[in-house]
C-alpha cells in the first residue's frame, strides 16, 4: 500500500493532518492484507501518536468466501460488549489507496500475535504452555457465553433454529458454498460430505457466537494474556465445540481433557467429546474449501501469486486425500487421523511426546 | 535426452534452495521462492507420471461409468444415467495429450460426483447395493494412483 496515498486517505477520513511514521504489512497476508500504521495526527508540534490497522482485500480476493464487511460488522457488534477486540473505525467498500479493494480500519492494540519461546523444551516453558492454554480456554468460554441476541448478531448472521438444528445448518451452509466455489468436481469431497451428514452431532453444546478460527497467530497477546481477539471472518452462530476443534494446537499445549474441563467450568456447559471430534474433521473440509476458493483468482489470471497454487492446488490435494481416508473410519479414528496430520507449531516433538 | 525434464526441474529447485534463498533478505521474496521450490518439486513428480496416471484413471472410470450407467437405467434413474452417458460420449483422446486427457477426466469426475451426491436416494432403490460402493472403490483406486504426485511434497511449508 502506497504510503503517500494512504496518508492522504487517512487525513481525509480522520479530518486531521496525518503523517505516517511507520507502515508495515503483517506477514504473510495471503488471504487479506493487514497493514500496521503508526502516525502522528494533528499539527506538527501538537501532534498525538496513533496506531491503526488497515485490513484490505487482496488483489486475488480472500481465501474464505466471506465479504470483508461481514468481518467489520463482527467488530462493530463486539466492540459494544466485554469481549476484547480492537475498536473498529470505518469500512470503505471502494477506497482509493487500495485501488478499490474494500478495506476497514480499526485501532491498533499493542501486543503480538506470537509467543516466542512457548515451544521451548524447559520446565518454565511447560508451565507457560499450561498458563497460555488456560487463558485461551477462559477467553473462549466468555465469548461463547455472550448474549449474542442482545448484541445484535442475529441481524447479519445466520441463526440456527435450535441447538439440534445448529450442526446441520453449518453442514448445509458450507456444502452449498463448496458447490459454488470449488475449482473442479471432486467426488471424494462429495462422499466426505455424506460422511459428515452421517456423523453429525445430535445437538450443539450450545448456540453460541463462535470465532471460527482461533489460536496463536489469530489473537493479540501481551504478557501471556489475550488483550484482543482478531480475525473474525469465519465467525458464526453455532456449536462452540468448533472453536476448540480449530484452535490450531491450543489443545496440545497442556492436557487436553484438563483444558476442556477448565473451559466447561467457566462456560457453564459441557462439551461432548464427539462434537469436538466431529469439528476437528469438519475443519479439514472448511480449510480445504477456503484454500480452493483462493485458487480461483490464480486460475482466471487475476492473481498469479505462487502461494495460491501451493495452497489452493497442492494443499487441497492433500486435504482431498485426507478426506478420502476418513470416509472409511468412525468419528474418533477420523479425528485422530486429522490431528496426527496437523503440525504442532507450539512445541517440539520431544515435548509433545511424538 | 539428457538432462531429462526431471533432472532440470530438480536442479532448478535445488539451486533456488541452496544458492538463492539463503541470500534473499526480503521475507516476501523468500516466501515466493519457497512456493516456487515446492511447485518445481511437484512438477518433477508430475511430469513423468501424469500421462500414465490419467490414462489408467480414464480407462478405469469409463468402465465404472458404463457399469453404473447401465444399473441406473435399470433402476429408472434416467437423469443420472443420462449424465453418465453424456460423460462417456466425450471423444476419446490421445493419452499422450495430457491436457485433453485431463479435460476428459474432469468430465468423468463431474458425472461421478453427480451420482455420489444422489447416494441417499439411490440407497432406497439400489438393492442389493451396487452403485455407491462401486464408485467409492473407484475413487480409492484413483487416490492411490495419484498420491505420490502430491504426498509428501505438499506437506512441506507452502510459502
Amino acid at each position: 500500500m502506497d504510503r503517500v496515498r494512504l496518508e492522504r486517505y487517512l487525513s481525509g477520513r480522520l479530518g486531521d493532518e496525518v503523517r505516517i511514521t511507520s507502515l508495515s504489512q503483517a506477514f504473510p497476508g495471503l488471504s487479506r492484507e493487514t497493514w500496521l500504521v503508526r502516525l502522528d495526527r494533528g499539527r506538527a508540534g501538537a501532534a498525538i501518536e496513533q496506531g491503526l490497522v488497515v485490513r484490505a482485500d487482496s488483489t486475488g480476493g480472500p481465501f474464505p468466501p466471506v465479504p470483508l464487511e461481514y468481518e467489520y460488522q463482527v467488530y462493530v457488534h463486539l466492540a459494544k460488549t466485554e469481549i476484547p477486540v480492537a475498536r473498529p473505525l470505518w469500512f470503505d467498500a471502494s477506497p482509493e489507496p487500495s485501488d478499490g479493494r474494500a478495506l476497514f480500519v480499526r485501532e491498533l492494540v499493542e501486543g503480538s500475535t506470537l509467543l516466542p519461546g512457548l515451544g521451548d523444551d524447559t520446565d518454565a516453558a511447560a508451565l507457560r504452555r499450561k498458563r497460555v492454554g488456560i487463558e485461551h480456554m477462559e477467553n473462549l468460554a466468555r465469548l461463547h457465553r455472550l448474549d449474542w441476541r442482545t448484541a445484535g448478531f442475529g441481524s447479519f448472521m445466520e441463526v440456527p433454529d435450535s441447538a439440534e438444528d445448529a450442526p446441520r445448518r453449518e453442514l448445509m451452509r458450507w456444502w452449498r458454498v463448496w458447490e459454488r466455489v470449488r475449482t473442479a468436481p471432486l467426488p471424494v469431497v462429495t462422499e466426505a460430505l455424506h460422511w459428515f451428514a452421517d456423523n453429525l452431532p445430535k445437538r450443539a453444546a450450545s448456540v453460541s457466537l463462535c470465532k471460527g478460527q482461533n489460536g496463536i497467530g489469530e489473537e493479540i497477546w501481551r504478557d501471556d494474556r489475550i488483550v484482543a481477539f482478531c480475525d473474525w471472518e469465519l465467525a458464526n452462530i453455532g456449536d462452540p465445540c468448533q472453536d476448540l476443534a480449530l484452535s490450531q494446537g491450543m489443545l496440545k499445549l497442556w492436557d487436553r481433557d484438563k483444558l476442556v474441563a477448565h473451559y466447561e467450568a467457566v462456560a457453564g456447559f459441557p462439551l461432548p467429546s464427539d462434537n469436538i471430534d466431529y469439528y476437528i474433521v469438519w475443519n479439514a473440509f472448511k480449510s480445504m474449501l477456503s484454500l480452493n476458493n483462493g485458487l480461483n483468482s490464480f486460475l482466471d489470471g487475476r492473481y498469479r501469486h505462487l502461494a495460491r497454487a501451493t495452497l489452493g492446488y497442492g494443499k487441497v490435494k492433500v486435504y482431498e486425500h485426507l478426506l478420502g481416508a476418513i470416509t472409511g473410519l468412525d468419528l474418533h479414528r477420523a479425528a485422530n487421523l486429522v490431528m496426527r496430520g496437523q503440525p504442532n507449531p507450539y512445541h517440539n516433538k520431544k515435548v509433545a511426546g511424538g | 535426452m539428457r538432462p531429462t525434464t526431471v533432472e532440470l526441474l530438480d536442479s532448478i529447485a535445488q539451486a533456488l534452495e541452496e544458492q538463492v534463498l539463503p541470500v534473499v533478505q526480503d521475507k516476501w521474496g523468500a516466501s515466493t521462492l519457497r512456493s516456487a521450490m515446492q511447485l518445481l518439486r511437484h512438477l518433477a513428480l508430475r511430469v513423468p507420471l501424469e500421462a500414465g496416471i490419467l490414462a489408467a484413471d480414464n480407462d478405469d472410470v469409463r468402465r465404472i461409468l458404463t457399469l453404473v450407467g447401465d444399473r441406473l437405467s435399470q433402476l429408472g434413474e434416467t437423469e443420472l444415467a443420462a449424465a453418465a452417458a453424456a460423460a462417456l460420449s466425450a471423444h476419446s483422446v490421445d493419452p499422450l495429450d495430457v491436457i485433453a486427457a485431463d479435460a476428459v477426466n474432469e468430465t468423468y469426475q463431474g458425472a461421478v460426483e453427480m451420482i455420489i451426491a444422489a447416494r441417499d436416494r439411490l440407497r432406497t432403490i439400489d438393492t442389493p447395493p451396487q452403485i455407491h460402493q462401486t464408485l467409492v472403490d473407484y475413487l480409492q483406486r484413483r487416490l492411490d494412483r495419484e498420491r505420490r504426485m502430491f504426498v509428501p511434497v505438499f506437506l512441506s511449508p507452502p510459502f
